[in-house]
C-alpha cells in the first residue's frame, strides 16, 4: 500500500458538480424540519434535508432511478441515504471556505452511524443549489488520523476527499458493498441470534393473545411492578399488554417491563406506543439501557438510551396493515428483540 | 528499464525549469527558464534523486549562509521558484472553486501572486528576511519589492523533522496572501447578503467575537433562521434586512442598554457581517490544535496499476467507441433533461421547447442573455431550464460510465485481471479513462463554453451536439 496525495484536476476545480434546489425541496425541507430543539437545530435539520434531496436526486440520476430510502433519525446533525446496501453519510455545510469540516466522531466509530460513504455537500440555501464538494469511503476515512476538534468531533480536510463525485456512483454501480466493509454492529449479531416469535396486533383488537405476554393486573399481582409506574393515561379505547425482558437470570436487576399500548385507527392503521418500565425495586431503569425500533425493513427509526430514568419511551407511531416492526432492548452486549405485525 | 527511469527523471526536472507567469489576457502560462535548464540538468539529469530529495538539496543550497557562491544559491533560489510556482497556480485553483457561486475565476487570484517573471537570480538576507538581487560579478542590491515566490522560500523552515512539506507551505501562503484575502473579503460574497452571511458563521468562529456580539449573533439567528425557514416558497429569495418587527423581537430578547433603537442593532449586524467576510476568506486554521498543522493530506491508496498491455487494450477500446459512444451520450442527456423538465413543477411548460433552445445556443451560437430576452424569461429562469453546465456534465459522466462499462467487459472476457476487481482499480480505471476523454473532448469544451464572449461552437463536442441536434429536430 502507499499513499497519494489527491490532485484535483482541472476539470472538477473549474466546474463543481452543481445541483439545483427546487421549490419541492424547501417545502418539504420546511415540513420535516419541524423538530424538537432550539432554531438553530431546526435550521442545521433544514440545510441537512436540502442537501439530502439534492443528493438523492443526484444519486438517483446517476444509477438508473434506482430505489433510495431516506434515514432521517439524526437530521438534526448529520443524514443518511441508502441505496440497496449502500449506505452514504450527508455532511452539509453552507460554505467550505475553511477547507473543511466538523464531523461528529460516532458517524466513523459508532456501527450505527458509519456509512460506506461520506458525502460533503456544499448547500446554498440562498441560491437554491447544492454543491457536490467530494467524498471520502469508509476504508478510506478510518485510515487517516483526524485531528480531534471540540468535545466528540473531527475536523475532515476537503483536501482528504475524492473531488471526482462520478467514481462513487461508478463503485455503487459495478461493485458490491463488500468491496468496502463495514463493522458489523455486535448488538445486532447477537440478537439475529434469538429466537423469534411475532406477535400479531391485529388479533390483540380481536381479544387474541399470544403466550407470555400479562395484563396490568397481573403484573401488580404477582409483585412485579408498582402501580405508580408506568404513565398510563385512560386506556378505555387502547389496549395494552406487557412483556418481562429477562436479559439475564442471575443478575436480575437488569430486567425490565416492555410495555405496549395499541389503538385501532381507521381500519388500516394501528397507533402503538411503547415504554420501558423497572422492576418493582428499582428506582431507576438500568443506566444506558436502549430501546430501539427498526421499520419493516430493519432499517432503525427511533432510539432511546437511558440516564437515569423511571420510565423509556419512543414516540407514538403509526403502523399500516401488513407491516411489522420491531422493537429492541438492549443492555451492554446484551439484546432481546420483538417483532410485531398488525 | 534503465531508459523509463531516466525519461521520468528528465520529465520530473521539468519542474524545476519551468515557471508560471500571466499573459495580459489574464490566462497563465508555464514559460522555460533556460539559466535553470541548464544548471539542473547539469547537476541531476543522471542521477537517481527523488523529487523530494532534490527539493531538499536545493533548499540546501538556497538557505546555506556560508555558502561563498551566491550565483549558486540563486540558481537554486530560481529553479525553486518555478517547481513552487506550480503550486501557487494550483493553491489559487482551489482557493476559488470555494467562490465559484460568487464568480470568483482563479485568474483574478493568480494577479496577485504571479509576480515573478523569473529574470533575476535573488538570494535572501543572512536573517532571511530582505530580498536581494545579484547583479554582475556576485554584487548584489536589496530588491524594493520583494516578490512572492522567494517570499515563500525564505519563510519556509526547512528541517529534518519538517513540519509541512514545501509544497503544503506554498498552498497555505498563498491562502493566506494578504492580497488575495483583500481582494475575496471584498468579491468573495457578492452573490450573499450579510444576512445569508450572520447566519453562517460557525460555532469555533463564533468564539473570535466579544461577549456582546456573541449574543447578538445569537439572538439574531433565533428570530431570523426561524421566520427564514418557515417563509413561502413563493417568497423566497435573497435573504432581506431583518424588518423592524423582527429587529424589535430581537432587542427585546437582548435587552441590552445601548441597543434599543432597531437602527443601532442592524448597524451592529452589519458590522458584525463586514468583519466576518474577513475573517472566513482567511483561512486561520489556529482553530485546529498544533499537531493537525502537520497535515500531509496523503490519503492512503492500494496502488493497482495498469499494466502496459491492458493499458494498450483499454486505449484501443477507448478510441475505437469514443465517437459513438459521444453520440450515444448526448442523445441519452438530452432525453433526461427533457423528461426532469416535464416532470418539473416550475419548468414543465419549456419541455417541449428544450431542443429548440440547444439549437439557438450551439447552432445559432446565441448568448442566453439573447435568448432569454427573445422569450421574454428572466436570463437565471433560462439558465436553469437549460442547465447546460448540468447537461454538460452529465454527458461526459454518461460517456466515462458507458467506456467503463465497455472496458470491464473486454476486461472479463480478456480475462486480462484475475481477481474481483477492487474498488481501488475501479476508481484507478475510470480515473484513466476519464484523463483521456477529457483531453480528447471535454476540456476543449468548457473553455469554448466557459467563454461567454466570442463564443464560437467549434469543438468536437459541440459539433456533434449540433449533428445530433440536426438529426433529431
Amino acid at each position: 500500500m502507499t499513499n497519494k496525495i489527491i490532485e484535483t484536476r482541472d476539470f472538477r476545480l473549474l466546474m463543481p458538480e452543481e445541483i439545483w434546489l427546487e421549490e419541492e425541496d424547501y417545502d418539504l425541507a420546511q415540513e420535516l424540519s419541524e423538530i424538537e430543539g432550539t432554531e438553530e437545530q431546526k435550521w442545521q435539520a433544514y440545510i441537512n434535508l436540502l442537501g439530502i434531496f439534492a443528493l438523492e436526486r443526484w444519486l438517483k440520476d446517476g444509477i438508473n432511478n434506482q430505489e433510495i430510502q431516506r434515514l432521517l433519525d439524526t437530521i438534526d446533525t448529520h443524514a443518511y441515504l441508502q441505496q440497496k446496501e449502500f449506505k452514504f453519510c450527508l455532511i452539509t455545510e453552507e460554505d467550505f471556505l475553511q477547507e473543511g469540516m466538523i464531523i461528529n466522531q460516532k458517524i466513523i466509530n459508532n456501527p450505527d452511524y458509519v456509512a460506506h460513504f461520506y458525502v460533503a455537500m456544499e448547500v446554498l440555501e440562498e441560491d437554491e443549489s447544492a454543491i457536490l464538494r467530494g467524498f471520502i469511503s469508509y476504508d478510506k476515512l478510518t485510515q487517516l488520523s483526524l485531528p480531534t476538534f471540540e468535545k466528540d468531533t473531527y475536523w475532515l480536510s476537503l483536501d482528504y476527499l475524492d473531488p471526482e463525485p462520478n467514481h462513487l456512483l461508478m463503485t455503487c454501480k459495478y461493485l458490491d458493498p463488500s468491496v468496502i466493509p463495514l463493522p458489523k454492529n455486535v448488538i445486532q449479531e447477537v440478537k439475529e441470534t434469538v429466537e423469534q416469535t411475532i406477535y400479531n396486533l391485529s388479533n390483540w383488537l380481536e381479544g387474541i393473545f399470544e403466550e407470555g405476554l400479562q395484563t396490568f393486573d397481573e403484573l401488580i399481582n404477582t409483585g412485579v411492578m408498582e402501580t405508580v409506574r408506568s404513565s398510563r393515561g385512560s386506556v378505555s379505547q387502547k389496549i395494552e399488554r406487557f412483556i418481562l425482558i429477562n436479559f439475564q437470570e442471575r443478575e436480575a436487576e437488569q430486567n425490565v417491563i416492555l410495555r405496549l399500548e395499541i389503538e385501532a385507527l381507521d381500519g388500516e392503521k394501528i397507533g402503538v406506543k411503547v415504554q420501558l418500565i423497572p422492576l418493582k425495586d428499582q428506582r431507576y431503569l438500568p443506566s444506558d439501557i436502549q430501546l430501539r425500533r427498526y421499520s419493516n425493513a430493519g432499517k432503525l427509526k427511533q432510539q432511546k438510551i437511558a440516564k437515569q430514568k423511571e420510565y423509556l419511551e419512543i414516540s407514538a407511531f403509526l403502523v399500516r396493515k401488513g407491516r411489522q416492526f420491531t422493537i429492541e432492548v438492549s443492555i451492554n452486549e446484551l439484546s432481546v428483540k420483538k417483532t410485531f405485525q398488525v | 528499464m534503465l531508459k523509463h527511469q531516466n525519461s521520468k527523471q528528465i520529465n520530473q526536472l521539468e519542474f524545476f525549469w519551468q515557471l508560471y507567469q500571466l499573459r495580459s489576457n489574464g490566462r497563465e502560462y508555464k514559460k522555460n527558464l533556460e539559466i535553470a535548464e541548464r544548471w539542473i540538468n547539469d547537476l541531476y539529469s543522471s542521477s537517481q534523486l527523488t523529487l523530494e530529495q532534490i527539493v531538499n538539496n536545493l533548499l540546501d543550497i538556497f538557505k546555506n549562509t556560508r555558502l561563498a557562491n551566491l550565483t549558486e544559491k540563486g540558481k537554486a533560489g530560481l529553479c525553486l521558484r518555478c517547481y513552487i510556482s506550480e503550486y501557487i497556480v494550483s493553491a489559487c485553483k482551489k482557493r476559488a472553486r470555494l467562490f465559484s457561486s460568487q464568480g470568483v475565476s482563479y485568474q483574478s487570484l493568480l494577479a496577485f501572486v504571479l509576480d515573478d517573471d523569473g529574470q533575476s537570480l535573488i538570494i535572501v538576507d543572512t536573517e532571511g528576511k530582505k530580498q536581494l538581487e545579484i547583479i554582475e560579478n556576485e554584487t548584489v542590491i536589496d530588491k524594493e519589492n520583494g516578490i512572492f515566490t522567494v517570499e515563500i522560500l525564505s519563510s519556509y523552515k526547512h528541517s529534518l523533522e519538517k513540519k509541512s512539506s514545501l509544497r503544503s507551505w506554498t498552498y497555505s501562503q498563498t491562502n493566506q496572501n494578504k492580497k488575495i484575502v483583500e481582494f475575496l473579503s471584498e468579491f468573495g460574497f457578492i452573490n450573499s447578503t450579510d444576512w445569508a452571511l450572520l447566519n453562517r458563521i460557525k460555532k469555533y468562529q463564533l468564539q473570535q467575537l466579544t461577549e456582546q456580539e456573541q449574543s447578538i449573533i445569537t439572538v439574531y439567528r433565533e428570530v431570523y433562521k426561524r421566520d427564514r425557514r418557515k417563509g413561502k416558497h413563493t417568497l423566497r429569495s435573497k435573504c432581506q434586512p431583518p424588518s423592524d418587527e423582527q429587529l424589535q423581537e430581537m432587542i427585546d430578547k437582548l435587552n441590552i442598554k445601548t441597543i434599543k433603537e432597531p437602527d443601532i442593532l442592524l448597524n451592529q449586524l452589519k458590522l458584525i457581517a463586514q468583519q466576518y467576510r474577513q475573517t472566513s476568506v482567511s483561512l486561520d486554521r489556529t482553530f485546529l490544535d498544533q499537531e493537525s498543522d502537520i497535515n500531509s493530506l496523503e490519503v492512503p491508496y492500494y496502488d493497482v496499476p495498469i499494466e502496459e498491455k491492458e493499458e494498450l487494450d483499454i486505449s484501443q477500446t477507448i478510441n475505437n467507441n469514443l465517437v459513438k459512444i459521444l453520440q450515444g451520450s448526448i442523445k441519452k442527456s438530452v432525453d433526461k433533461r427533457i423528461k426532469e423538465l416535464q416532470k418539473s413543477k416550475s419548468y414543465s411548460p419549456y419541455a417541449a421547447q428544450y431542443k429548440t433552445f440547444l439549437k439557438a445556443f450551439y447552432q445559432e451560437e446565441k448568448s442566453q442573455n439573447q435568448m432569454a430576452k427573445e422569450i421574454g424569461i428572466r436570463q437565471e429562469k433560462l439558465n436553469r431550464i437549460m442547465s447546460f453546465k448540468q447537461l454538460f456534465q452529465q454527458v461526459r459522466k454518461q460517456t466515462v460510465d458507458d467506456l467503463l462499462n465497455l472496458i470491464l467487459k473486454l476486461i472479463k472476457e480478456k480475462n486480462i485481471v484475475s481477481e474481483p476487481i477492487n474498488n481501488d482499480y475501479l476508481i484507478n480505471l475510470t480515473e484513466h479513462i476519464e484523463k483521456f476523454v477529457d483531453q480528447k473532448i471535454f476540456i476543449e469544451a468548457k473553455a469554448e463554453m466557459m467563454n461567454s464572449k466570442n463564443r464560437t461552437m467549434n469543438s468536437f463536442y459541440a459539433k456533434t451536439f449540433i449533428d445530433y441536434l440536426n438529426q433529431n429536430s
